[in-house]
């Protein structure tokens, strides 16, 4: 390809070395960013896996909506307009009080993750599901984890990237007419990877961010953290079983060592080979935390939004490999 | 021949790539440093751009990772309730102290996925309220306000659930009791439970 002859050393470089080698990194930059749209299994993983989860919120919480997002909230919709006015958030469940209004509305935010999911317009699809998630968010912000918290945030960079390009329905329209090209396609592709590497900036901020703090803490520090997380009432779906972990002291302070280390550690190891050790080690932990804490959803955004790391050859792996598998007999 | 930013193309056409490529990156890296300097630790450079800062960062790209950080919560906390009402002689009656906790507590033992409504609502609520309350209990600003009016809400819809006859104020109270560390089973002085009790809050029994 011919941009490729670009980052080859010139045979004679006229320029002093360091300014040649800073153009080149310069150059190559400029190439990786505008040559093609870059991970896009693992942009259409997020979408599928973010729109997934967010339909399993909501049908979860179906039989409580209107105790959380709906009329009957304690943190009704007058007191988060109050709440809006003092920060600023928009919700489209505060836009009326009326029941119907509501109900219309958790059935179309329903809709959205759908077509979200499956990659309908996926461009138009995803500035809507943004609002969506923003909406439920911010309808009751005290009852929103960490996991809506990074839900949103993937949703609004989701909407910037080329996410529909595969396993949707968009790809399947594609497919069968020709590529577009020339400078739209050209601005569809910068955006994409500068998304790109926001989330993957995200996802380093946050395990960063979760580390060091705990770095702070006395608790982390000595390995008995986890004990105090054991002891929560309301964070022990198998009282046996936490309070046999309880016990194994020596397990829980390597434990405790072993997640600060992985969450310090992630920024530096997810964009090298590195990664194929840290990422495992933070499956396990999630793993952990929804099983022990019944916490499966907040701990599988988190967990979801890791596989932005994975190259698209691991991806196109996976799909061969589980397309290979014979059809499960019922 | 050496290729230029933009490959092929005419002048116009390239430098209108040129400025897409650095908009977008632009924007990308100031976002990643914005969110960068919200997370971390009050810095001099934070200190001096908090503004810029808050006014990018708030509210959609919030970000709250003190998952468990600096410490778990080295307390259990419980919650009870009480109502009170005026019966036909004009007299003032109380209710007995209800235990609002155990249910959320019942729900979640053996439950793979438990709602938010048991999970978060009433324990998420009380944090909030006393993080923004002083042992005073009085609301100093509008945070505090919708903190406190989103506690005696839930309070009062639980009670309601409880109650056998209608009343018209409420009144909760809170036990923190501390988790011992590890291996010790007798609390000391420093560690015996805690309670706050909170004024009565005028209700009435249908939530509103």
């Amino acid at each position: 390809m011919a941009v490729d002859q670009s980052i080859r050393p010139a045979p004679a470089p006229a320029t002093p070395p360091v300014r040649a080698s800073a153009g080149r990194l310069f150059d190559e930059a400029y190439r990786r960013l505008t040559e093609k749209p870059l991970s896009l299994y693992a942009t259409a993983f997020l979408r599928i896996g973010n729109g997934f989860l967010f339909l399993v919120t909501l049908l979860r919480e179906f039989p409580h909506r209107h105790l959380i997002w709906g009329p009957e909230a304690p943190w009704t919709a007058e007191m988060a307009r109050r709440m809006f006015d003092q920060l600023g958030w928009f919700s489209v469940f505060t836009l009326s009080d009326d029941p119907a209004y509501f109900e219309v509305c958790y059935a179309a935010t329903i809709l959205v993750g759908v077509l979200f999911m499956l990659g309908w317009r996926t461009r138009v699809t995803s500035v809507l599901f943004a609002v969506a998630a923003i909406s439920v968010y911010s309808r009751n912000v005290l009852m929103s984890n960490g996991g809506d918290n990074l839900l949103v945030l993937i949703a609004v960079y989701l909407m910037f990237t080329a996410c529909g390009r595969r396993w949707s329905l968009d790809a399947r329209r594609a497919a069968r007419h020709a590529p577009a090209g020339g400078f739209r396609e050209f601005t569809v592709t910068v955006l994409h990877n500068c998304a790109l590497l926001v989330i993957m900036a995200q996802m380093c901020i946050l395990y960063g961010a979760a580390g060091l703090f705990k770095v702070q803490g006395e608790t982390w520090g000595d390995g008995t953290a986890l004990h105090y997380v054991l002891e929560q009432d309301l964070f022990r779906p198998w009282p046996a079983v936490s309070d046999f972990l309880d016990g194994q002291h020596a397990l829980l302070m390597i434990a405790c060592y072993l997640t600060v280390l992985v969450q310090v550690a992630f920024p530096f190891s997810v964009f090298s080979k590195l990664k194929y050790v840290v990422l495992p080690l933070l499956v396990a932990m999630h793993l952990g935390i929804a099983v022990l804490m019944a916490l499966p959803v907040f701990s599988a955004v988190m967990v979801l939004n890791d596989a932005v790391f994975l190259p698209d050859r691991f991806y196109r792996w996976a799909a061969r490999t589980v397309r290979r598998r014979p059809a499960p007999s019922a | 021949m050496r290729q230029r930013y933009g490959e092929q193309g005419e002048k116009p056409q390239r430098v209108l790539r040129g400025a897409v490529v650095g908009l977008c990156a632009a924007a990308a890296l100031t976002h990643v440093l914005m969110t960068f300097l919200h997370v971390a630790p009050s810095n001099p450079i934070s200190e001096r751009y908090r503004a810029q800062i808050n006014a990018w960062i708030s509210p959609y790209f919030e970000q709250n990772w003190l998952l468990f950080a600096p410490n778990p919560e080295p307390i259990r906390t419980q919650i009870f309730g009480r109502t009170g009402w005026t019966d036909a002689a004009g007299r003032r009656e109380t209710g007995d102290w209800v235990d609002l906790t155990a249910a959320d507590n019942a729900a979640v033992t053996h439950n793979v996925y438990p709602s938010r409504t048991n999970q978060a609502m009433l324990h998420r609520a009380w944090n909030a309220y006393a993080e923004a309350h002083g042992e005073d209990e009085v609301s100093v600003d509008e945070y505090s306000l919708l903190r406190a009016e989103n506690l005696r809400n839930i309070a009062t819809r639980r009670l309601a659930e409880l109650s056998p006859q209608p009343f018209q104020v409420i009144r909760l109270r809170v036990v923190a009791t501390p988790i011992l560390p590890p291996g010790e089973t007798t609390p000391t002085d420093e560690n015996k439970p805690y309670t706050r009790l909170l004024p009565w809050w005028n209700v009435t029994s249908d939530g509103s």
